[in-house]
């Protein structure tokens, strides 16, 4: 028997996302604040009009719909999935005000890519906006990467019944307390401790190779947003490329791993247990796919004669991959370079890094290593099923945080998502090449924005045709939200225009 | 016949100097050639013309990098500082930038600079000097402004009120119940 929608579902949904628009809406006094300190009047206005629109909505919401019974996990499923399309929107309006963008729907567009962590861009002109669009940009894909339900979850709502749930729709699984509010709070605590540290070290970098140090505190702090949330955006045309600098890259290479791995591991290194590195599952498993993805791009590059010392391989090559392999998209080279001088090997590699992404409950999007690690154990398990004896009685463990038990179940699962991951690119591909790309490029950007990445191979741009550009903002929402709450989402609005059809024939 | 021979006049007069010129400074290049040609470009004298952004990023050893953008893609360009300084004024959300057109060395992966695609530039020119662009109000935002803010003063305003008026509803319920059990006891 399917559940049917209830105007209850529809009234606590409406709920819970006005109080998730209310939470963003007090996040764009940052961008506000760096508008009046540079000067930026219209662009303050832009945020001003941003903020009123979300707290009239957000407190209507919260007015009209008004419940304090906790969401079921069916209802938190649609919340998740109901709550990003309508911050898209609200956070969409300085976007659309600033005039960067040819239509809505690349502001949409965007808009999907920063709070997906994706880091695909459709802005035009992008060295010419202002300061607190730009903050407004990477404050987005940092708080996208964190999770906006766990934003309002650490700082708006009170009542936790049912807020796991919810937290769970957002493919944030993991409870590092018993508190769900705790474990919310936790998370934040790490990234800003994180955001403090990594934009000091970003802004020295900058400084010292030359960037004025108002410049470098503000490049500093949205290139390390960019890379500790896998996001990539940039506030320059060249990406990574502008500054010129190898400590730079350094910094923004390691953010980017850091921000791959699981909240988790994170927090358990945090408590002084720094050992769970070297036994985790996702680790082990992202050591190994990214030295195999390495090897590739590495080999592609010397069998071009590309790049002819380590430091070019280094800077060019393996800083891709890492950009790949943990979903960021920062990017040293130039998209153009992939497509007219990179070897098929190289880019295919970048391809394989891009699909197998970092871990589950982290920024990155992608398989996942968790299940990836999983996946294969399973395999394994079943190969000596099948060549030892009947009688013989073994069982699978894996070391995540504590060692556990791997049930069939959840095999089975991580195939399942693995899977429709496989879909969604194919997708992707399918579109592009009808929309008249070459297969290589129309598979390469279909996996980025399946996967949560941002590298591009000059396919995404203003001129691109709606349908694709609407085909990524599936893949990329898809992506990120790993299917279940967003299949919820659609399963209940087909089933509720169902009863409505068959309700107007009766 | 004299009809020809004033065409072909005609054609040397522009020919001529059009191909003395063009053998004698390099080509013009926009940023996406220098990419997608690459390959037959590295190594070879060329002239890159697009706005200065953001600002120099001035190195300790009389170099410095200044990047290029000519409408869609931007490059890095390696000079000295004397060539720098020419530059004053640096593309901005605020200022639009100097156009310069500067003539170098094109290196498809520079080996001085781990590889990376971009120019050592001998020459700059300053073609057109960069201005301010301060941003403007849009009085139309301002009457959207004033509405939303209007409508978001009243939702407070309902809030506050239907907030004082449950305080009211609680303390008068408080004081019944205090009332009820001062009676019994």
């Amino acid at each position: 028997m399917l559940r049917k929608l209830t105007k209850f579902d529809f009234k606590i949904t409406m709920y819970y996302t006005g109080k998730i628009i209310l939470g963003l809406a007090f996040t764009m006094v940052i961008p506000l604040i760096i508008a009046l300190i540079y000067k930026e009047f219209d662009s303050a206005m832009d945020f001003i009009i941003g903020i009123l629109s979300s707290v009239i909505f957000g407190l209507a919401c919260m007015k009209f719909m008004k419940t304090d019974k906790p969401p079921n996990l069916f209802q938190s499923m649609i919340i998740a999935a109901f709550s990003w399309i309508f911050a898209c929107a609200f956070c969409s309006i300085p976007y659309y005000l600033s005039g960067h963008f040819e239509s809505y729907l690349d502001v949409y567009f965007d808009l999907m890519s920063a709070f997906t962590t994706t880091g695909l861009a459709l802005i035009k002109n992008v060295d010419h906006v202002s300061n607190a669009l730009n903050m407004w940009r990477h404050m987005l894909t940092y708080i996208g990467g964190q999770g906006i339900v766990v934003l309002a979850l650490a700082f708006l709502i009170r009542n936790t019944g049912g807020a796991y749930k919810i937290m769970v729709g957002e493919a944030k699984d993991e409870s590092l307390e018993p508190s769900i509010t705790k474990t919310a709070q936790n998370i934040w605590i790490i990234s800003l401790v994180s955001l403090f540290v990594g934009t000091t070290m970003a802004a020295i970098a900058a400084y010292y190779d030359g960037l004025s140090w108002d410049r470098s505190i503000l490049h500093g702090s949205w290139m390390f947003m960019s890379a500790w949330s896998t996001g990539g955006f940039a506030p320059c045309t060249q990406n990574l490329s502008f500054y010129h600098s190898y400590a730079f890259e350094i910094i923004m290479c390691l953010y980017m791993v850091m921000g791959s791995f699981n909240f988790a591991l994170h927090y358990v290194v945090w408590k002084g247990n720094p050992k769970e590195l070297l036994r985790n599952i996702e680790i082990k498993t992202f050591v190994v796919t990214l030295s195999i993805t390495t090897i590739f791009v590495a080999w592609g590059l010397s069998a071009a004669g590309i790049f002819t010392n380590l430091n070019s391989v280094l800077r060019r090559g393996i800083l891709l991959v890492i950009s790949a392999h943990t979903g960021t998209g920062q990017m040293a080279v130039y998209a153009n370079q992939l497509v007219h001088s990179w070897q098929p090997l190289a880019y295919m590699g970048i391809c394989i890094a891009m699909m197998l992404g970092g871990s589950a409950a982290s920024t990155a999007g992608g398989f996942k290593a968790l299940r990836i690690g999983i996946f294969f154990k399973g395999l394994i398990h079943e190969t000596k099923r099948l060549i030892l004896p009947e009688s013989a009685v073994f069982k699978m463990t894996f070391h995540h945080i504590k060692d556990q038990i791997i049930e069939s179940g959840m095999v089975k699962m991580a195939g399942l998502i693995i899977l429709c991951y496989c879909f969604i690119y194919l997708f992707g591909t399918v579109v592009g090449v009808a929309c008249g790309y070459p297969l290589g490029q129309a598979t390469f950007e279909s996996i980025s924005a399946g996967a949560n990445v941002g590298l591009t191979m000059g396919v995404v741009s203003p001129s691109m045709p709606a349908i694709l550009k609407i085909t990524y903002i599936i893949t990329m929402w898809l992506g990120r939200l790993e299917f279940l709450s967003i299949f919820v989402l659609v399963g209940s609005v087909g089933l509720a225009i169902g009863q409505a059809f068959k309700g107007g024939r009766k | 016949m004299r009809r020809y021979i004033a065409i072909l006049t005609l054609a040397i007069i522009v020919l001529v100097p059009q191909t003395i010129f063009a053998s004698s400074s390099p080509p013009v290049y926009s940023v996406t050639d220098l990419i997608t040609k690459a390959p037959e470009l590295d190594g070879k004298t060329v002239t890159v013309r697009g706005e200065a952004i953001t600002e120099a990023l001035e190195r300790n050893n009389g170099y410095s990098w200044v990047n290029i953008l000519d409408g869609s893609s931007a490059i890095g360009v390696w000079m000295k500082n004397d060539l720098k300084d020419q530059i004053k004024n640096y593309g901005t959300n605020l200022v639009k930038g100097d156009i310069v057109e500067i003539t170098g060395k094109f290196f498809r992966n520079d080996p001085e600079a781990d590889g990376e695609l971009d120019l050592r530039a001998d020459s700059l020119k300053v073609v057109e000097s960069g201005y301010p662009t301060p941003e403007k109000i849009n009085p139309l935002k301002v009457i959207v402004l004033a509405i939303l803010s209007l409508v978001a003063l009243l939702l407070f305003a309902d809030n506050i009120y239907k907030n004082k008026k449950k305080t009211q509803e609680k303390k008068e319920d408080f004081e019944i119940e205090n009332a009820i059990h001062e009676e019994l006891e």
